[in-house]
């Protein structure tokens, strides 16, 4: 019984170094550690299993078969409630690996979809950006009524001020030169009232004469009659001149009070305070220097949201291709499940072995031969997990590779 | 006596000064001073050193005796405007079409 306490303890040392080289090999895979636990823990059994054979040999053959056949049976009983362990473990695992994916597939999703319409926006932002810019630099040939430049403006707006003071000027320049022909003809109505005043003298001067000579023929007695009646014509003559050229004087007069009011509407016209002109060319220079400056304030702020707005894409980028992870983490869950369910396979082979080995209790050679054979197929078992083991996810970073949006 | 003239002594060139306000009112006296000349064979030579004021009357004044003088071809300056003046000529776009300067003897330039 020496021999097998010894094959316990190099069964245990055994396990134990196994975990501890597993543990400093893999480390972080929580799965590999479960596995090579497992592994180490049958590897512990199977050296058990050996250490008895071996210490079985020699003894006397009665007692040697029923003890080997309970020893056997006590194996098989250990190996069970690991089984069993295992079993319920690796289905609470499978739960659990499924719910991670499920959890992660959902999460992605939603990811992707923010994502994408995170890259829309910016998309939206950068042509809007783009747009902006082009309408600063404008020159606003392409016929665009809105993409009028700003130097556009500022030339228009200081044509249409210089329009409107020539205009002024003009509208002065052409009403002094009515003024001047309204003063001509001014002094051209005095020239006529003098002369109307001439016209009054001969008239004047012709009704003296008629009465003069009315008076010599009333001197003249019978003989004067005829001149008499000429000399009253003449008279008359002269009264009705005299009516004339009162009626031409007044109306001269009316003239006269047209051309003063004629004159004044002129001088009101041609009278316009200049200092308009200084102040609306001071304010539109001073507009313009101030939309000079925010213009191109707005320009490099425009040139600043492009810049973000490229970050903005490459930052998009960078998450869409990290949401990858989905992949690599359903992958690693397949593998892991992968794992539980060759560990279940493994401790199946090693019931079924012992259960064979249980039944050829008392011969040694069947006993030793199915162990053997046991210990084979579990080598085979293990090489080829080893196998499938060597080629899991190449990918270890989210950096690599490059993900287009759909 | 807003407007002061004068020829000079070989009639060759008319001076006008102009006190004050130049305005409508006086376009009697701004007319009287060149009315009776052959305007095309004399210079001209307007101090405004002492203008305190021009409307677009005035300015439509100059612009009739520019004409009267020849146009293109006239001879006309102005001289020793003070800052207010100076800025409704330049305003007016008049330095295109007389010679304004402050190289006026007369001139006392108040700025």
């Amino acid at each position: 019984m020496k021999n097998i306490h010894k094959g316990w303890f190099y069964g245990a040392l055994a396990g134990s170094l196994s975990i501890i080289a597993l543990l400093a090999a893999t480390g972080k895979d929580w799965i590999s550690l479960l596995a090579g636990g497992t592994i180490a823990g049958i590897w512990c059994t199977l050296y058990l299993l050996q250490g008895g054979v071996r210490a079985f040999d020699g003894k006397s053959r009665n007692t040697e078969n029923s003890a080997k056949a309970e020893l056997l049976t006590e194996m098989r009983g250990v190996v069970d409630i690991c089984a069993g362990g295992i079993s319920e473990v690796s289905v609470q695992m499978q739960e659990e690996l499924q719910q991670i994916r499920l959890l992660v597939a959902d999460a992605v999703g939603t990811l992707q979809q923010s994502f994408n319409g995170l890259n829309g926006f910016s998309q939206t932002q950068r042509d809007l950006v783009v747009t902006m810019l082009t309408h600063a630099h404008g020159d606003g040939k392409d016929g665009d009524v809105e993409a009028v430049s700003f130097d556009q403006f500022a030339t228009e707006t200081d044509t249409i001020l210089r329009f409107f003071i020539d205009h002024v000027v003009q509208i002065s320049a052409d009403g002094m030169s009515m003024v001047e022909q309204i003063d001509d003809m001014a002094s051209h109505m005095n020239n006529a009232e003098n002369l109307l005043n001439d016209v009054k003298g001969i008239a004047d001067q012709t009704n003296l004469l008629a009465l003069n000579a009315a008076i010599e023929a009333a001197r003249a007695g019978e003989a004067g009659r005829g001149f008499a009646v000429v000399a009253d014509e003449v008279r008359s003559l002269s009264q009705r001149s005299d009516r004339f050229n009162e009626e031409i004087r007044a109306a001269l007069g009316t003239t006269r009070e047209n051309i003063d009011v004629a004159k004044k509407t002129v001088s009101k016209l041609a009278s316009k305070d200049m200092s308009f002109a200084i102040q609306s060319k001071t304010k539109v220079d001073q507009m313009i220097e101030h939309l000079n400056t925010m213009n191109s304030e707005t320009e490099v702020r425009l040139e600043e949201l492009s810049r973000i707005v490229d970050h903005i894409d490459i930052s998009v980028g960078d998450a869409v291709r990290s949401l990858q992870f989905e992949d690599i983490v359903t992958q690693l869950a397949g593998h892991s499940q992968a794992h539980l369910e060759r560990l279940s396979a493994m401790m199946t082979l090693v019931r079924d072995g012992l259960a064979q080995a249980e039944s050829t209790a008392g011969d040694d050679g069947s006993t030793r031969a199915s162990i053997v054979s046991l210990k084979e197929r579990l080598g085979e078992m293990k090489s080829e997990f080893d196998r499938s083991r060597n080629k899991p996810v190449v990918q270890q970073s989210m950096a690599e590779g490059d993900v287009e949006l759909f | 006596m807003a407007i002061t003239s004068s020829v000079s002594d070989d009639g060759r060139e008319i001076r006008i000064r102009i006190d004050g306000r130049f305005d409508f009112s006086d376009h009697e006296n701004f007319r009287a001073a060149y009315r009776d000349v052959d305007t095309s064979k004399v210079a001209f030579r307007i101090d405004m050193s002492r203008t305190e004021y021009i409307d677009s009357a005035a300015l439509g004044m100059l612009l009739l005796l520019r004409e009267r003088a020849g146009g293109d071809g006239s001879r006309i300056s102005i001289s020793g405007c003070q800052t207010d003046v100076r800025r409704i000529l330049e305003v007016s776009r008049f330095h295109q079409l007389f010679d304004i300067g402050g190289n006026n003897t007369t001139a006392s330039v108040s700025r």
